[in-house]
């Protein structure tokens, strides 16, 4: 796709959420949204809560089904386990999917590459935990580096947006 | 959800007191220029940061920026101070339009030094040197620095720029503070990723810029959202300071006049796609879309993260099918939050509980792991 059409997509895009949401007659064009890739911001017109159909995404308990809250809530306390329990943490890192499959996740998939999951996983890996427990920070980001867990690609986007 | 005030909060504040800005950039964000008009009164500037640092446990610095937060003149001295009283860091953003003159700079930083301002960027570029020459960026940088504020200089960064890191490192003033002076360290230079707001115009970057779907590996979760609490000019309170936020309606979570910032806070949580966006970043979260619509096209075009997310909140598409399938995604999206937070958190000292007061641990009980323990 062409950068250019990225432009006019989001453009159209949202050209007609402002229409839906604001009632503007000018879809696009001519309307207030014309001429700006993302539309109106707010720091130029504030909306009114009337104006906005806005998109949560709801965790309440009436909106989550039980049984993921179920999930939730043993995974909470596996993302707590994995620190403070050294037994829990090496049952995960010997065979993740088979723990899981016992405390009653096996419809849960956890994304192997995501760098938490890696974490929890190394957490269990007796190289980590000595060094954990010999404080010794240095040999902790050794054999965290060893099983390429640290994040340096990318940088941080928290200074560069503020 | 419950949120346990010790594990979430956020590490900034931004408080942008207005939008009125001596400067109009043909791509500001906010669309901010000299004929804006409103502020947040001082009065609840001070409220605003005796709050954050009273019922955030994890704040550790506050960002001043606008519209130009200069335009503040003492008020931003006295805001600066207060939040140095409670013990944070403090940046402030601005465009350098004050430092007419070195001694002009120096008469201007003199009571920020004292107020504990611990950083200063300043932004440049073709953009904003229509309004304030390069030199008074320089001026502003290296009186900061030699106050022993921290400098930033932020070069508005795209291909094809007439003004670029190169030329602002020529500089002869600069090029000479850098190689001579004792307080070169502290100032820096970056070039950021300048983005077009309006249509009549393309911004270019290099290749290895652009968010394609091919390199979806690299992208991480938002730093930003979540982490960042902002309070705008109309005291609103916004869930991110990213470079769309304010086309986004749903990064808006309350009013600050009305509510307290930790309850607002706390409301955001409800909200898995924030969480979301923490964890996964926006270009995972609208690939995760157009796996269930393989129609719906992945913004390729996109060279900054808040592209994305403006795409992804703005497509009525995207919006569809993620409020129908999210909660596919909510035990493992729950799980690697939890893992963040704690890792975040057990790697902090501050947050380490005072050996002497600690409780004694449980005879036989496992060892609390982490680091600052």
């Amino acid at each position: 796709m062409k950068r250019r059409t990225f432009l006019k997509r989001s453009s159209i895009g949202l050209s007609a959420l402002v229409a839906g949401v604001a009632g503007l007659k000018n879809v696009s064009g001519s309307g207030p949204g014309a001429g700006r890739v993302y539309g109106v911001p707010e720091s130029v017109r504030p909306r009114t809560p009337l104006q906005h159909d806005l998109l949560r995404l709801s965790m309440s308990r009436t909106d989550v089904p039980p049984e993921a809250w179920r999930d939730v809530a043993a995974l909470s306390l596996l993302a707590q386990d994995v620190f403070d329990n050294p037994d829990v943490a090496s049952a995960f890192h010997r065979d993740p999917q088979n723990y899981l499959k016992a405390v009653g996740l096996e419809d849960v998939r956890l994304d192997p590459e995501a760098v938490e999951v890696k974490v929890a996983l190394a957490l269990g890996d007796p190289d980590v935990r000595s060094a954990i427990d010999r404080d010794d920070p240095r040999a902790f980001v050794q054999a965290l580096e060893g099983r390429g867990l640290t994040r340096s690609h990318e940088l941080s986007l928290l200074d560069d947006a503020v | 959800m419950k949120v346990d005030p010790l594990a979430h909060g956020p590490t900034h504040l931004t408080i942008l007191p207005t939008y009125r800005c001596t400067a109009a950039c043909a791509q500001c964000c906010f669309e901010s220029n000299p004929h804006v008009q409103g502020r947040i009164p001082i009065e609840r500037i001070l409220d605003y940061i005796d709050q954050a640092a009273g019922d955030f446990p994890s704040l550790r610095l506050v960002v001043f920026s606008g519209g130009e937060c200069f335009l503040l003149r003492q008020d931003l001295d006295a805001a600066i101070e207060r939040a140095t009283s409670r013990g944070l860091a403090t940046r402030c953003v601005t465009n350098g339009y004050w430092a007419t003159s070195p001694r002009a700079a120096r008469e201007r930083i003199l009571p920020l030094y004292e107020a504990g301002l611990t950083e200063l960027n300043f932004s440049t570029g073709d953009d904003h040197q229509k309004f304030v020459p390069f030199e008074r960026i320089v001026h502003g940088a290296v009186a900061a620095a030699e106050s022993g504020i921290r400098a930033l200089i932020v070069v508005e960064g795209r291909s094809g720029a007439r003004f670029t890191m190169e030329q602002a490192l020529a500089d002869p003033v600069l090029a000479e503070f850098m190689r001579t002076s004792p307080a070169r360290s502290s100032l820096d230079l970056l070039n950021n990723i300048w983005i077009p707001f309006q249509d009549d115009v393309e911004i270019a970057q290099p290749e290895g810029i652009y968010r394609t779907r091919e390199r979806l590996d690299r992208f991480q979760g938002c730093d930003n959202v979540i982490e960042n609490l902002v309070i705008t000019p109309d005291e609103k309170v916004a869930s991110c300071c990213g470079l769309t936020f304010e086309h986004i309606p749903e990064m808006k979570i309350g009013d600050a006049r009305r509510t307290r910032l930790r309850d607002l806070y706390d409301r955001q949580m409800e909200d898995f796609l924030k969480i979301w966006i923490r964890v996964e970043g926006p270009e995972k979260i609208f690939f995760f879309a157009t796996e269930k619509d393989p129609a719906l096209p992945f913004p390729d075009g996109a060279t900054h993260p808040c592209q994305t997310c403006a795409a992804l909140f703005l497509n009525p598409r995207v919006r569809k099918i993620l409020a129908a399938h999210y909660l596919e995604k909510v035990p493992e999206v729950m799980f690697r939050y939890q893992m963040m937070r704690t890792l975040e958190r057990r790697s902090d000292p501050s947050f380490a509980p005072a050996r002497q007061d600690a409780p004694p641990a449980p005879a036989g009980g496992p060892p609390r792991v982490g680091f600052g323990s």
